[in-house]
């Protein structure tokens, strides 16, 4: 009942004018930057960030725009995995699967529709399970003590790496490394200058924002650079208008698509895991129960369902945490919790009661961009089909001016546009080890809060270290944290062995 | 290779970090003062980045000496546009990066250069006079 007269109230907010047409702004760029190969939703919110500082919009009307941007770019991504077999960012990496032989069977427009739908399925659904939970998760979190919520970032950067058998180590280490650049500036509480060489500029510190369109959106450009991305040449086959699927198909998909919904919902949540791998687990689960007839990878309906579905749902997921602890899930969520930082919000569970307007704003246009994304991929969908066309070489160079616009509108600075470039070649230097981007922004992003409640603590001790294995809310924390750190240690060598058997 | 150069020079900057920090003194009613995070932090990195000088693992193969070409001009590029984007003014500066990156992609001069003379002014038109960014159009050279 609660719920229901704050989603009414956030409903007022979603459909003020401004708001709304911001909405429609970014489910429309949104969809645009998710169907170009080599955008995705991480580089195309963290350049919009300081597009929305400039414009000096809101904290709610920031998060509106670039949440509709988010949710834009998961229905965007499925656009050219099925039509060019080349997925739009890397949650899409899953539909090329059966999304692009079943273009090749002259099904594109039937695929797209399925996959809009499968869409908004995933992505309403977990648009629910946000409204439900993550107020339930934000009451559960005021009683965290300062020690509580150290050991809780601890966790969130051991759990970051997830247990895709990625080498725990380099994740680790990356987030190690976000820290340690948080760390350059002035100490807040001590007026104390650290590791700034005597170098006026970097007082203030690292922007994360700058950080972040460096190592996301300059990074990429090198990373292109280097394996000498070409145009694709390929052109469309047949028609690529969305045709409505039969009543038929459509029951054939809808166990594909809550199964695939519930996955990636749940993979959502998880810190670290994020919208690829819900992707992938909705994919691999459909096709274990489902693929009877081996049709999958032949261009089955269910295997373009199930992972779109699930990335979609995984993005609303990786919601929960980001606002309820501030503790983002994800990539993009870190992205758009840097920006709520500037803005000087501090999500967690204080904002459910300091600043619902925000909150409930956000999710009710969630549900809104939601039907608004329906509407621009299905009917509208040729739209987007045209843009694939630009050639990479117009594309990348238009990235690059609109990071360096991004950056020199916020900081007015040619150290800034530097430092955007320096953390771009950290980030490409980093994904040649293969080591992931996101823990190092984690690492950016909370490194001072996780400071300030380990201080607090301590503070509030006398200095007595004991005081973070006190409380049993920090005690289950650090227990989950070394179960978590040991199963990654053990799945990663598994992993690792069976990749030296294949090598033989 | 590349993570075990990279691995190195974490864990240099980790022991200097290590050093810089620890030095900070701690000031009164503080228990623990501006030196216990970096330490805190600096400790794990010297582990894990010993731990992949030893042992790197996989990383990505580099594509040759074209490439490493293509990318060092491109990585130039870009500096020289930070550089030279308030002396030379917005809209030269575009041009030439936005040419530039265009080749490096693929496009020959012709398209680049088309591309760049309708970018240049077509951005600063969207952000300084849609958006109201403020950009140096012109530059310092021009007054």
């Amino acid at each position: 009942m609660d719920t229901i007269s704050l989603l009414l109230q956030g409903l007022s907010v979603a459909l003020d004018p401004m708001n709304f047409a911001l909405l429609l702004l970014g489910c429309f760029i949104g969809t645009l930057v998710g169907s170009l190969p080599g955008l995705g939703p991480v580089n195309g919110v963290a350049i919009l960030i300081p597009l929305a500082f400039s414009l000096h919009l809101g904290a709610t009307e920031s998060m509106i725009l670039l949440c509709a941007v988010y949710y834009g770019c998961m229905y965007g991504g499925r656009i050219s995995s099925i039509l060019l077999n080349i997925p739009g960012d890397e949650p899409a990496i899953m539909t090329t699967l059966d999304g692009y032989p079943m273009t090749l069977q002259g099904r594109a427009g039937e695929a797209l529709a399925i996959s809009a739908i499968a869409s908004f399925v995933g992505a309403t659904l977990a648009t629910l399970g946000l409204t439900l939970f993550a107020p339930i998760l934000a009451q559960a979190a005021i009683y965290f003590a300062p020690e509580d919520y150290f050991a809780l970032f601890v966790l969130a950067f051991i759990t970051i790496g997830g247990l895709g058998g990625i080498d725990p180590r380099k994740t680790l280490l990356a987030a190690c490394i976000g820290l340690m650049i948080a760390c350059v500036g002035i100490d807040p509480a001590t007026g104390v200058p650290r590791f700034t060489n005597g170098w006026y500029e970097l007082y203030d510190g690292i922007d994360p924002i700058v950080a972040l369109i460096g190592l996301f959106a300059v990074s990429e450009m090198f990373w292109l650079l280097e394996i000498g991305i070409k145009s694709h040449s390929q052109s469309m086959t047949g028609d690529t208008r969305s045709k409505l699927p039969s009543l038929a198909t459509l029951r054939k998909t809808a166990g594909a698509t809550t199964r695939g919904s519930i996955l990636g919902f749940l993979a959502g949540i998880l810190p670290g895991a994020g919208a690829s791998l819900g992707a992938v687990i909705a994919y691999s689960f459909e096709r274990q129960i489902s693929n009877r007839d081996g049709t999958f990878g032949k261009g089955d309906e269910r295997g373009v369902a199930a992972p779109e579905a699930g990335n979609n749902a995984a993005s609303g997921g990786a919601l929960i945490p980001m606002l309820a602890l501030g503790v983002p899930g994800s990539g993009t969520t870190a992205v758009l919790l840097a920006m709520l930082i500037s803005l000087n919000v501090q999500p967690g569970p204080l904002l459910f009661n300091n600043n619902p307007n925000l909150v409930w704003g956000l999710i009710a246009s969630l549900y809104l961009a939601n039907f608004v994304l329906l509407v621009m991929n299905v009917p509208l969908v040729t739209i987007f089909t045209r843009v694939l066309t630009v050639p990479v070489w117009i594309l990348l160079p238009m990235v690059a001016s609109v990071s360096f616009v991004g950056v020199y509108s916020i900081s007015h600075s040619p150290f800034q546009m530097v430092t955007m470039i320096v953390f771009g070649l950290l980030g490409f230097i980093l994904r040649k080890c293969e080591i992931s981007l996101v823990p190092v922004v984690l690492g950016l992003l909370l490194a001072s809060d996780m400071e300030n409640n380990l201080r607090r603590a301590l503070s509030i001790s006398g200095g007595d270290y004991l005081i973070l294995l006190q409380s049993p809310i920090s005690i289950g924390l650090y227990v989950l944290s070394a179960v978590f750190l040991v199963l990654s240690v053990v799945l990663w060598r598994r992993d690792s062995k069976r990749l030296e058997v294949v090598g033989d | 290779m590349t993570t075990r150069v990279l691995g190195t020079a974490i864990f240099l900057i980790a022991v200097a970090f290590l050093c810089v920090g620890s030095s900070y003194r701690i000031g009164a009613g503080d228990p623990v003062g501006p030196s216990l995070f970096p330490m805190l932090v600096s400790i794990p990195a010297l582990a894990l980045s010993g731990a992949l000088i030893v042992n790197p693992r996989i990383e990505h193969p580099w594509q040759g000496r074209k490439s490493a070409l293509r990318l060092l001009i491109g990585i130039g590029c870009l500096f020289a546009y930070a550089f030279l984007l308030e002396p030379i003014g917005f809209l030269l500066a575009t041009f030439l990066m936005f040419a530039g990156m265009a080749c490096l992609f693929g496009a020959n001069q012709k398209q680049a250069s088309a591309a760049a003379v309708v970018a240049s002014p077509g951005l600063f038109i969207l952000f300084d006079l849609v958006l109201g960014l403020p950009l140096p159009a012109f530059g310092e050279w021009i007054g």
